[in-house]
C-alpha cells in the first residue's frame, strides 16, 4: 500500500479541538488550584500536577525507549506501528516545559525544601536537586530530539518538495542537504542504531534519577535500590500500552488502514502480557524482601499504600474487610487489579490477544491503573494515612484530580496529532 | 487395503499433495516430515492439541499443592518464626509458583508423550531414514483397487518417487 | 558494517551430515580431555570424603563467614544455568531466530550447570547422609521444614528448575536422536532406536511436539527468572548490611543471564573450532550474543552503581561500612576484579567489530566468568566478614579442600559436556535445518 506523502496532512479538526479543550480545561484548573487562598488546594494541586507529571513524561520518554529497543533487536514485527511509537515521543520536549510547574511548586511538594534531611544535607537542596533533574530532562530532550530527527527525515523526501509556509521551511531545515530517500534511509539505519543505545541508557540513569528526586525524596528516609528501575519500567509498560491501544483505535486511519493485522494485534498483546509480568515480578521482590526483613523504615512505604496487615498478612485471620478499608489500600490493590491481574488472566490465550476490543479495553485498563499508580506512589507519602483518618480528603477521581489529568490528556495528544501533522511522512508505512 | 508412498522435498509440495488428495476424497493420510511445519500442521487443520489442557491441569493442581501443603504443615506443628503468622501467605507464594511450573512442565511432557507418541497408531509403513534428514514423505491408505488412481495423483503433485509399500 | 562472511549449510543432508559428524569416533585428544576432567572430578571426590570424614573444619568456613567458596560456587552455577534457559525458551518465544544454532548447547549446558551447582548445597552441609532433612519430611516429633526460609525454597526452586531444564532438554532432542538413529550405524543405533521414543516425524506427533515445546518455553520463562530471585534472596531476606537490598532479585538475574551467555560462548568456540561447526555457528551468532552480554553487563553495572548510591542514601552507618569495606577493604582486590571484568572488559563489545572477532570474543567471556565468580565470593564474603559488630569481624580464606572442590565443579561440567558431546548432536538438527526451508521458500 502506498500513500501520497506529499500530500499535507491536514490537522483532524474534531480532536485536535476536543484536545484543545481538555488542554485549555487543564490550565484552568491547574492556575485556579495553586492561586486558590486555601492552602490544602494548593498543595493538592500541585501534588496532582506532580503525578500526572510522572505518568506522561516516562510515558512519552518510554515510548521513545520502546522504539529504540524495537530498533536494536532487529524487530521487524512492528511495522508502521513503529512510526506511532515514534510520535509518542512528541511529548517529551513539552515534559520538560512543564517540569518548570513542578519546580514552582517545590516548597509545596518537598518536605526538605524546608527542613534538611540527615545524612543526604546536600544532595536534596533546591540548587542541587533541581538543577540535576533539569539537567537530566534537558538531555533527555536532546537526544529524544537527534533521535526523532534521524527517524523522521528519511520520510520526508516527497513533502520537501511540496510543503509550503512554516512547515515548509521546517522540513527544508530538516531535511537540508538531501541525499536521495535510499541513501538518506541507509544512513538513517546506521545513525540511529547508535542512538538508540544512547537513548536507552540515558532513560535508565535519568529516570532512575527522577524516580528518586520526584518520588523517593517524598519520604526521604525510605530506601530500596529497586525503586528507581521500578519507576523507569513503568514508563516503559505504560507506553506499550498506549501503542497497543492507539495502534488499535487509528487502525482505519489512512496511515494504518490494513496494517493493524491479527498477527500484529498478536505481538501488541504478548508485549502487553509479558511486560506487565515482569512489571509484577518487580514490585514482587521489591514487596517480598521488605516484608520479610520487616524494617521500619523500609516497611513504612509500603505500609502507608497497603495497610498494615500486608506486611504481617494476617488479614484472613483477623477480618479481611476492616483490614481492607484501611486509607489508600482500595486504591492501591485497584492499580494492581488494572496493571497485572486483569492484564494477566485476560490476555493469557491467543483469541483475546488478537481481539481489538478485549486488548484495547486492557490496553486502557492498564494505562489508568498507571496513571493510578502514579497517584498511589506520591499521594500517601505527602498525605498519610493518620491524616487521611484525620479527614484529609484522598479521592484519585476529585474535580481537580480529574482536571489536571485532562489538561495533560490534552497537551499529551496535541504533541501526538502535530507530529504527524508537520511531518507528514511520519505516520505511514515506511518501515513495512 | 494398500498403502502407497509419495517422496517430497518440500513443505510446500507436500501441503500441496495432502489437498489435492483430500480433495479427492483420501482422507486417511500419513505425512512424515524432518521438520515442525505450521502449513503441513493447517493443511490437515486439527483440532487444538490435547497438550493444552494438561499443562493447564498440571498448572493448578501444582499452585494448589504447594498452598496445601506449606499451610498444613505450618499448622500441623505451629512454631512461630520470625515472628511471621503460621501461615505467610509470600513466603508459600514462592513454594506455589515453583511448584506450579513443576506440576505444568511434567504433565506436559507427560502428555507429549501419551499423545504424541504412545496413543497415535504407530503407523511407520513407509517411513525411511531419509525422513529425518531432508525429504518429505506422505503415506496413503486406499482400496487395492484405488492405487493407480493415488498414483497418478501423487505423481501430478510433484512426488519425486512413488512407490507402493503394501498391497 | 563489517561483512559477515561466513558460508552456510547448503542442502538438507549438509546439516545432518555435518552435525552427526561430531558423533564419530572419538579422536585421542578427546579420550585425553575426558581423562583429564575425570581425574579432576576424583580429586575432588577424594577432597570431598576427607571433608566428610574429618569435618568441615578442613575448611576456612569460620566464625563470622559462615558461607564462602562452596556457596559462591553454587551461586555461580546456578547462574550459567541460565543462559540455556534463556536461549531456549525466551528467545524461542520472542521469536528469535539466530538462537537455533546455539540453543542445544546451551540447554546440555543448563542441565549439566545446574547438576553441578545442586552438589554444593550438599557438599556445604557436610552431613551429606542428612541431605532428606531438606525435604518436606516431618521428624521424629513431627515438625516439618520451615517453609518461611529462603534456603527452603531454594530446593523447590533449584529442584523444579533441574527437572524442567532436564525435561525442556529430552524433549528438544527426541527428533535429533531420531536423525542420529537414522544415520549412526555402530552399536549406538539401538541406544537411539529406544531413545527416540518411535519417533518418526509425522504430523500427528509434530503437532502434539511443537505445543509442548511452547508451552515448556512458557513456563521456563518465569522460571527462569524466579529461581535466580530465590537464589539472590538467599542473601536479600537476611539483614545483613550489602545483603538486605531490594533490587537483588532483577541484579542476580541479569548477572546469571551474563555469565551463562559467556559461558556459552567459552564452551561454543572451541567446539565449533574442533569440530568444524563454522557454517552452523557463524559470526552472527556471536554478533548477537555479543549483543546480550552488552545488555546485561550494562543492568550489572547499573545495580552495582545504585547499590552504592542506595548504601550512601540510606543514611545507615552499617551499610555505609559495608560498602566501603566492599571497595576499600581487606576484600578490595575482589570486588575490583568483579568490577573490571564485569562492566569495564565487556565494554568493546558496544562495537560490532570486536563481537566478531571470535578470539576477542572468547577471552572477554573467560575474563566475564571470572568476574562473575568474584561478584557472588565479593557479595558473599565481604557481606558475612564485616556485620555490625567489630569485635565479630573476621577474614576469611579457603582452605585447599575448596579450592580442590571447585576446581573439581568445572572438571564436573566439562566432563558432562564433553561425554554430552559424542553422544548427542550438539546443534538442534531440526531447527537450524528449518531455516534451509524458509530460505528455499524465499526464492
Amino acid at each position: 500500500m502506498s500513500i501520497d506523502l506529499s500530500k499535507p496532512r491536514g490537522l483532524p479538526a474534531v480532536p485536535a479541538a476536543l484536545f484543545g479543550l481538555l488542554a485549555m480545561l487543564g490550565l484552568v484548573v491547574f492556575l485556579g488550584g495553586v492561586s486558590s487562598s486555601d492552602a490544602d488546594t494548593v498543595k493538592r494541586t500541585y501534588r496532582v500536577f506532580l503525578h500526572n507529571w510522572l505518568l506522561f513524561a516516562a510515558l512519552s520518554q518510554g515510548a521513545l525507549v520502546l522504539s529504540a529497543a524495537i530498533r536494536l533487536t532487529n524487530g521487524k514485527w512492528a511495522g508502521p506501528v513503529h512510526r506511532l511509537i515514534d510520535a509518542l515521543g512528541a511529548f517529551v520536549p513539552l515534559s520538560l516545559v512543564l517540569f518548570i510547574a513542578i519546580w514552582a511548586g517545590r516548597h509545596e511538594l518537598f518536605g526538605w525544601t524546608h527542613h534538611a534531611v540527615y545524612g543526604k544535607e546536600w544532595w536534596y537542596t533546591e540548587s542541587f536537586t533541581f538543577g540535576r533533574d533539569f539537567f537530566a530532562l534537558i538531555w533527555m530532550t536532546f537526544v529524544s530530539q537527534v533521535y526523532l530527527y534521524l527517524s523522521v527525515r528519511p520520510s520526508l523526501g516527497a513533502a520537501r518538495e511540496t510543503a509550503t509556509g512554516w512547515k515548509g521551511a521546517l522540513i527544508q531545515r530538516w531535511t537540508a542537504g538531501w541525499r536521495g530517500e535510499a541513501a538518506e534511509r541507509e544512513l538513517a539505519e546506521r545513525r540511529l542504531r547508535k542512538m538508540a543505545a544512547v537513548l536507552a541508557l540515558s532513560y535508565a540513569i535519568s529516570y532512575s534519577l527522577i524516580g528518586v528526586d520526584m518520588i523517593m525524596s517524598l519520604s526521604p528516609h525510605w530506601v530500596s535500590t529497586m525503586f528507581p528501575a521500578y519507576y523507569s519500567w513503568g514508563g516503559f509498560l505504560s507506553a506499550i500500552s498506549m501503542t497497543a491501544l492507539l495502534s488499535l483505535i487509528l487502525r482505519n486511519s489512512r496511515e494504518l488502514t490494513g496494517e493493524v493485522t491479527e498477527s500484529r494485534r498478536h505481538d501488541l498483546g504478548k508485549m502487553v502480557f509479558a511486560f506487565s509480568i515482569f512489571w509484577m515480578y518487580l514490585f514482587w521482590s521489591q514487596y517480598l524482601v521488605i516484608w520479610y526483613g520487616n524494617i521500619p523504615e523500609e516497611t513504612g512505604f509500603i505500609a502507608a499504600r497497603l495497610g498494615t496487615q500486608f506486611l504481617q498478612d494476617t488479614w484472613y485471620m483477623t477480618g479481611f474487610w476492616t483490614r481492607i478499608a484501611e486509607p489508600y489500600v482500595q486504591i492501591t490493590l485497584t492499580a494492581w487489579f488494572l496493571c497485572w491481574v486483569i492484564p494477566f488472566w485476560v490476555l493469557l490465550g491467543q483469541k483475546p490477544k488478537k481481539t481489538p476490543i478485549i486488548l484495547g479495553a486492557v490496553a486502557s485498563g492498564s494505562l489508568i491503573g498507571f496513571w493510578i499508580e502514579r497517584y498511589i506512589l506520591v499521594t500517601p507519602s505527602l498525605v498519610s494515612p493518620e491524616q487521611v483518618l484525620a479527614g484529609a480528603p484522598v479521592t484519585p477521581f476529585g474535580g481537580i484530580e480529574l482536571g489536571i489529568l485532562a489538561g495533560f490528556i490534552g497537551l499529551f495528544f496535541l504533541c501526538f496529532l502535530a507530529f504527524g501533522w508537520v511531518f507528514p511522512g511520519a505516520l505511514p508505512p515506511q518501515d513495512a | 487395503m494398500a498403502s502407497v508412498l509419495g517422496v517430497l522435498k518440500s513443505p510446500a509440495e507436500t501441503v500441496g499433495v495432502i489437498h489435492s488428495l483430500r480433495g479427492a476424497g483420501f482422507d486417511d493420510l500419513e505425512v512424515f516430515s524432518p521438520i515442525p511445519s505450521h502449513e503441513i500442521e493447517h493443511a490437515f487443520n486439527p483440532a487444538p492439541s490435547g497438550v493444552r489442557l494438561w499443562t493447564l491441569i498440571g498448572g493448578l493442581t501444582g499452585v494448589t499443592l504447594g498452598y496445601l501443603m506449606t499451610i498444613w504443615m505450618s499448622y500441623d506443628w505451629e512454631l512461630v518464626i520470625a515472628g511471621k503468622p503460621f501461615a505467610s501467605i509470600p513466603a508459600y507464594t514462592v513454594i506455589a509458583f515453583e511448584l506450579t511450573i513443576l506440576f505444568g512442565g511434567a504433565l506436559t511432557v507427560g502428555a507429549l508423550l501419551v499423545y504424541g507418541l504412545l496413543l497415535p497408531k504407530q503407523k511407520s509403513r513407509g517411513y525411511r531414514p531419509s525422513f529425518s534428514v531432508g525429504d518429505f514423505g506422505c503415506v496413503v491408505e486406499c482400496q487395492a483397487d484405488q492405487i493407480p488412481r493415488v498414483q497418478e495423483l501423487l505423481e501430478s503433485a510433484g512426488c519425486s518417487e512413488v512407490r507402493v509399500v503394501e498391497g | 558494517m563489517a561483512a559477515i562472511t561466513d558460508p552456510v549449510p547448503t542442502s538438507p543432508e549438509d546439516y545432518n551430515e555435518g552435525i552427526l559428524a561430531v558423533l564419530a569416533p572419538p579422536s585421542p585428544i578427546y579420550v585425553v580431555a575426558v581423562l583429564t576432567m575425570m581425574g579432576l572430578v576424583g580429586a575432588g571426590a577424594a577432597a570431598l570424603a576427607y571433608q566428610t570424614y574429618a569435618g568441615m573444619g578442613v575448611t576456612g568456613l569460620m566464625h563470622p563467614v559462615m558461607w564462602g567458596v562452596y556457596i559462591t560456587t553454587f551461586v555461580f552455577w546456578v547462574g550459567i544455568a541460565h543462559a540455556g534457559t534463556l536461549i531456549s525458551a525466551i528467545l524461542y518465544l520472542f521469536r528469535a531466530k539466530w538462537r537455533n544454532a546455539i540453543n542445544r548447547g546451551a540447554e546440555a549446558m543448563t542441565v549439566f550447570s545446574v547438576i553441578t551447582a545442586g552438589l554444593f548445597p550438599l557438599i556445604h552441609i557436610g552431613r551429606l547422609w542428612k541431605f532428606y532433612f531438606m525435604l518436606p519430611y516431618p521428624n521424629q516429633r513431627g515438625l516439618w521444614t520451615n517453609f518461611k526460609s529462603p534456603l527452603e525454597w531454594d530446593v523447590f526452586a533449584v529442584g523444579t528448575y533441574t527437572i524442567i531444564s532436564i525435561l525442556f532438554f529430552a524433549v528438544g532432542l527426541i527428533p535429533d536422536i531420531a536423525a542420529a538413529r537414522d544415520r549412526i550405524t555402530d552399536w549406538r543405533r539401538h541406544l537411539y532406536g529406544v531413545l527416540a521414543l518411535g519417533w518418526r516425524g509425522t504430523a500427528e506427533q509434530w503437532r502434539h511436539h511443537s505445543r509442548a515445546v511452547l508451552h515448556l518455553s512458557g513456563l521456563a520463562t518465569p522460571l527462569v527468572l524466579s529461581v535466580h530471585s530465590v537464589v539472590s534472596w538467599d542473601f536479600a531476606m537476611s539483614l545483613v548490611p550489602g545483603w538486605h537490598t531490594t533490587i537483588f532479585a532483577p541484579y542476580f538475574v541479569a548477572g546469571a543471564i551474563f555469565s551463562g551467555m559467556a559461558m556459552v560462548i567459552t564452551v561454543l568456540v572451541p567446539v565449533r573450532k574442533a569440530f568444524s561447526l563454522e557454517r552452523f555457528i557463524r559470526a552472527e551468532h556471536f554478533d548477537n550474543m555479543g549483543k546480550f552480554i552488552v545488555l546485561t553487563s550494562t543492568i550489572v553495572g547499573y545495580a552495582y552503581a545504585v547499590e552504592y548510591f542506595m548504601a550512601w542514601y540510606s543514611a545507615n552507618p552499617y551499610e555505609q561500612m559495608s560498602f566501603w569495606h566492599r571497595a576499600f577493604g581487606d576484600y578490595w582486590w575482589a570486588t575490583w576484579i568483579m568490577i573490571t571484568c564485569n562492566v569495564i572488559v565487556p565494554l568493546p563489545l558496544w562495537l560490532k567489530r570486536f563481537r566478531l572477532n571470535i578470539t576477542w570474543m572468547w577471552c572477554t567471556s573467560i575474563l566475564i566468568n571470572i568476574g562473575m565468580w568474584f561478584e557472588r565470593f565479593v557479595i558473599i564474603t565481604t557481606g558475612l566478614s564485616h556485620e555490625y559488630d567489630p569485635a565479630a569481624w573476621g577474614y576469611y580464606t579457603p582452605s585447599w579442600v575448596e579450592l580442590t572442590i571447585l576446581v573439581a565443579s568445572f572438571a564436573h561440567f566439562f566432563m558432562w559436556f564433553l561425554l554430552f558431546l559424542r553422544m548427542f548432536p550438539v546443534i538442534a538438527i531440526q531447527e537450524v535445518k528449518e531455516e534451509q526451508y524458509e530460505h528455499a521458500e524465499a526464492h
